[in-house]
């Protein structure tokens, strides 16, 4: 658990966004395979593990927006004395995770699998219990809708 | 940040492009997609515009890996939750265990009371329930359905008799033959006996 935690609060901060903590996501998946640990399969648990975040962060999506989380994650803060080239990132940074809010839950999961997991599309698909010409779809989908919101973010 | 719209690729095409980057191609597509690399300049430009989003979306991605204060909360808070947990069940596994015994010596008792206890061996008529011998007191079980009725003959020295009828109507009759029987018995033997009841009842 403690040498996934990392990688798992990630998974779950980069789908989820500001909707939830990425903590009570991640807690609550651990807990929800804890209930049930007889059922699974625990000679991968990183996989165990990453599949359960995702459906945890997938089904609080799919709730009725409740509250929001305030961002206050370390190194979002703008020092002082942030170079140019720093604080242009951290712009970039914020316009593309208010992108990616606006993408679909499904999208989002398997865009974040693919660019942050590394994950192979047969494996996504796994994940996400989707066939691998979909998750091929979203993936596609997930690009082109934010490089249009991103246009129009720099055209604004 | 480049920008992979590419109004004049196909969609199938685009997707195609999309999974390219990825390193998702079978080797058909994958020839197919650089067979129209080499034909279209323009959509070189595509595929590095999609590499561009990929780099820029990979600083978001760091952005949302957490310190260590949170993963620390993270791995305590597990922990405690698994511990209540734990607790619970065990609680839970106690509560079960008393609730099972208490359920069984509630159901015995509750045998025992049909079956053996005062309730079962309770004559209505009151004549059945003196200790003088008593002859010929018809008593239902309620919780039997067969047979419907049943005497209860008890003899001079106390020792008690069911004698079990498919009806109310058998059991009278057996009463009243026994009756009869007894009467003839004590003129036989000029008084004493038995006091006999007058009449049954079901229950």
């Amino acid at each position: 658990m403690r040498a996934n935690s990392r990688r798992l609060l990630a998974i779950a901060r980069a789908i989820v966004g500001n909707r939830a903590s990425p903590e009570d996501v991640v807690q609550q998946a651990v807990m929800n395979l804890y209930q049930h640990r007889e059922r699974y399969d625990w000679r991968e648990p990183g996989g165990l593990l990453r599949r359960a975040v995702v459906n945890e962060a997938l089904r609080l999506l799919r709730q009725p927006r409740m509250t929001v989380v305030q961002d206050d994650h370390p190194g979002r803060g703008a020092p002082l004395d942030e170079p140019a080239g720093a604080m242009d990132q951290r712009e970039t940074v914020t316009k593309v995770r208010a992108a990616i809010a606006k993408l679909p839950e499904h999208y989002r999961a398997a865009l974040v699998l693919c660019e942050y997991e590394q994950m192979p599309y047969v494996e996504i698909a796994k994940t996400l219990n989707a066939s691998v010409p979909q998750v091929k779809t979203w993936i596609h989908r997930a690009r082109r809708q934010l490089a249009v919101m991103l246009k129009e973010f720099a055209n604004t | 940040m480049g920008s992979s719209i590419m109004p004049d690729v196909d969609q199938e095409f685009d997707e195609l492009l999309s999974a390219y980057v990825d390193g998702e191609l079978s080797a058909d597509e994958e020839r197919r997609v650089q067979q129209r690399l080499e034909a279209e300049p323009h959509l070189v430009a595509a595929v590095e515009a999609l590499r561009a989003d990929r780099r820029a979306r990979a600083a978001l991605w760091q952005s949302c890996e957490p310190d260590e204060a949170s993963v620390q909360r993270l791995v305590n808070g597990v922990d405690h939750a698994i511990d209540r947990q734990t607790a619970w069940a065990y609680r839970l596994s106690r509560l079960r265990s008393i609730s099972a015994a208490a359920a069984c010596i509630i159901v015995g008792v509750m045998i025992g009371r049909f079956t053996f206890g005062p309730g079962a061996a309770q004559p209505i008529n009151p004549i059945a329930g003196t200790p003088t011998p008593v002859v010929g007191t018809p008593v239902v079980n309620p919780l039997l359905q067969s047979p419907p009725a049943q005497v209860r003959i008890v003899d001079g020295k106390g020792k008690v008799t069911i004698q079990k009828f498919r009806s109310v109507e058998e059991a009278q009759h057996f009463v009243q033959e026994f009756q009869q029987w007894q009467a003839e018995q004590e003129q036989i033997q000029n008084g004493g006996g038995a006091m006999v009841p007058q009449n049954t009842e079901r229950f």
